[in-house]
């Protein structure tokens, strides 16, 4: 904070220093102090013919005994009125020991940048997806636009100054406001994978929305920018995939079929694993002429009767390697891969992995979420309690 | 309503009439009497106005009560509101000019603002008729409270804004 008198800069501890026959100077805000602070109250009784510059992006306010006088908005120097003169002043302070209070807040009227991030997620209930903690970050700009109400309830109150501070109060809010507007969009069918589309729309949500919250305040927040949600590993992976197949124009199994042999091609041991093709082929291929000398071998002489075969039990086709596992294997007899417990998707009835989230067929949730038997909203698998009304499920 | 300019001056005390004989000093005097005035008068109408808001959470109040959920954002952003345009007419400027302003604020504009503030009690008692038909609604026929809220809070954008001109209106400088 600077005090200019006649071009002398001075620091706060001149303040109290006397200028001129009066011991009346002139008060500016220099552009040195002002990074990251908002207000600053002029650190000094004014006293009669205290002149005050006020700056373009500045709002300056004059309180005398604990009154706002004047808002001063428009650039120019002002010159001040109080008791406290050289003669006049003195002579109320010796009679009765009584001296005006008047005091000069100034406040910038230029923006400023804050920042905002969740600190926990939000659970986001997705269609498609079931449950999906989201988190949200990004930018505001706000500014001081009402300086009755800013100066009343943040510096009255809070004693706020820096921008740090105000934008402490601020971010909290933020986040609110954009899970706010997440579950109105919802309403309205949006789900995560519409999110990043939707970007810019709940930006001006937020915006429109944050009016009333920090209209009270005399904040303003005149723009949101750089949203950005996050979304879960596997969500984001699903979305990708989705996005991927529709682009391609294939389904999932060609989808994984093509990712498999680009893996193999980027794989740093290349030749080994074209290597593993070829004995992969070298076996399949002996598995092939094996099998047709077994049946030539099997077949019986002309004019022998064939012996009834006895069925072979029907398994299921290894996880790994498609060979036929029997009910009940854990290991594949013909590749040792484990075998996975699989259930049914809900929707395509495809058989899925008993651990997998989504089915690798439809991309629906696998798992059926838990109804409340009170309220009937709808709970993570494996909840015990219900998240809306706090029924036991279980 | 009482004129609050008439009551003040009344209430002088003896050092407040020993600064009207001081020359130089009454101006002063009579001028920051009619700023005591008009503060007296807004603080009046921003308890008005508050009493209003006090109503409106009242109406959230019923409709916690029956878990109608539906418009409780409504009701709250309207709070707020009440509460932003109570704060600026409790804490509005008092109309001053320093030594050789650009624009002089005399006796004359002071009581120009004090008319002036007084004549938004009109626009307070408006905005009450429609909050005590909003406290019908609530409890009667929830599907009209969108749009009573949007009428009270036309009503209110309509006095923020009637207010924001004072200092113009008493200055003679409104384009």
């Amino acid at each position: 904070m600077v005090f200019l008198f006649g071009g002398n800069k001075r620091s706060d501890v001149t303040a109290t220093n006397k200028e001129g026959l009066v011991g009346a100077m002139t008060i500016a805000w220099d552009d040195v102090y002002k990074r990251n602070v908002i207000m600053w109250k002029v650190p000094r009784n004014i006293r009669m013919n205290d002149n005050i510059v006020v700056r373009e992006d500045e709002i300056a306010v004059f309180y005398r005994d604990g009154k706002v006088l004047a808002y001063i908005d428009r650039p120019d120097r002002y010159a001040l009125t109080s008791q406290n003169a050289p003669i006049l002043g003195g002579l109320i302070q010796a009679l009765s020991g009584v001296k005006q209070q008047a005091e000069v807040f100034y406040i910038q009227k230029k923006v400023f940048d804050g920042k905002f991030g969740s600190k926990q997620p939000y659970q986001f209930r997705d269609k498609e997806f079931g449950f999906v903690n989201l988190r949200v970050f990004g930018e505001f700009r706000y500014r001081v636009n009402d300086p009755a109400n800013f100066i009343n309830q943040f510096v009255g109150t809070l004693n706020y100054q820096t921008s740090a501070e105000v934008e402490e109060r601020i971010k909290e809010q933020m986040v609110v406001l954009v899970y706010d507007a997440l579950g109105h969009l919802k309403e309205k069918g949006m789900g995560v994978t519409d999110l990043a589309a939707n970007l810019t729309t709940i930006e001006h949500v937020v915006l429109e929305k944050s009016k009333d919250h920090f209209g009270m305040y005399g904040v303003e927040i005149n723009k949101v920018s750089g949203l950005y949600i996050n979304l879960p590993e596997e969500v984001q992976k699903a979305v990708d995939a989705r996005a991927s197949m529709q682009v391609l124009g294939v389904n999932y199994m060609q989808y994984q079929t093509g990712q498999a042999m680009r893996d193999a091609a980027q794989n740093p041991s290349g030749g080994a694993a074209g290597a593993g093709v070829g004995v992969g082929a070298g076996f399949g291929a002996g598995y092939v002429m094996m099998g047709t000398m077994a049946q030539s071998m099997q077949q019986p002489p002309p004019g022998q009767a064939t012996p009834a075969q006895t069925p072979q039990p029907q398994g299921k086709p290894c996880i790994k390697c498609g060979a036929n596992v029997p009910p009940g294997a854990k290991f594949c007899p013909s590749c040792g891969a484990k075998q996975e417990e699989t259930l049914n998707c809900p929707n395509c009835k495809a058989e899925v992995s008993a651990n997998a989230k989504f089915c690798p067929n439809c991309g629906q949730p696998v798992k059926a979420t838990v109804k409340c038997p009170k309220c009937s909203a709808e709970n993570q698998p494996g909840a015990k309690f219900c998240a809306n009304c706090g029924e036991k499920l279980q | 309503m009482v004129d609050i300019r008439e009551k003040v001056e009344e209430d002088r005390g003896i050092l407040k009439k020993i600064q009207l004989l001081i020359p130089g000093y009454a101006g002063y005097r009579r001028r920051e009497d009619i700023r005591i005035a008009d503060n007296l008068l807004r603080i009046q109408l921003a308890d008005k106005l508050k009493q209003a808001r006090q109503d409106v959470e009242g109406c959230r109040r019923v409709l916690v009560e029956n878990y109608e959920t539906k418009h409780l954002e409504k009701i709250g952003s309207l709070s707020a509101q009440f509460q932003k345009i109570e704060g600026d007419l409790r804490h509005a400027e008092q109309g001053y000019s320093g030594i050789s302003p650009a624009l002089q604020i005399k006796e004359e504009e002071l009581n120009k603002l004090y008319e002036f503030d007084y004549s938004m009690v009109t626009l307070i008692e408006g905005i009450r008729e429609e909050v005590n038909a909003l406290k019908t609604v609530v409890n009667t026929q929830p599907e009209k409270i969108p749009e009573n809220v949007s009428k009270i809070r036309q009503m209110l954008d309509n006095f923020d804004q009637t207010f924001k001109r004072r200092i113009k209106f008493i200055t003679g400088t409104e384009v």
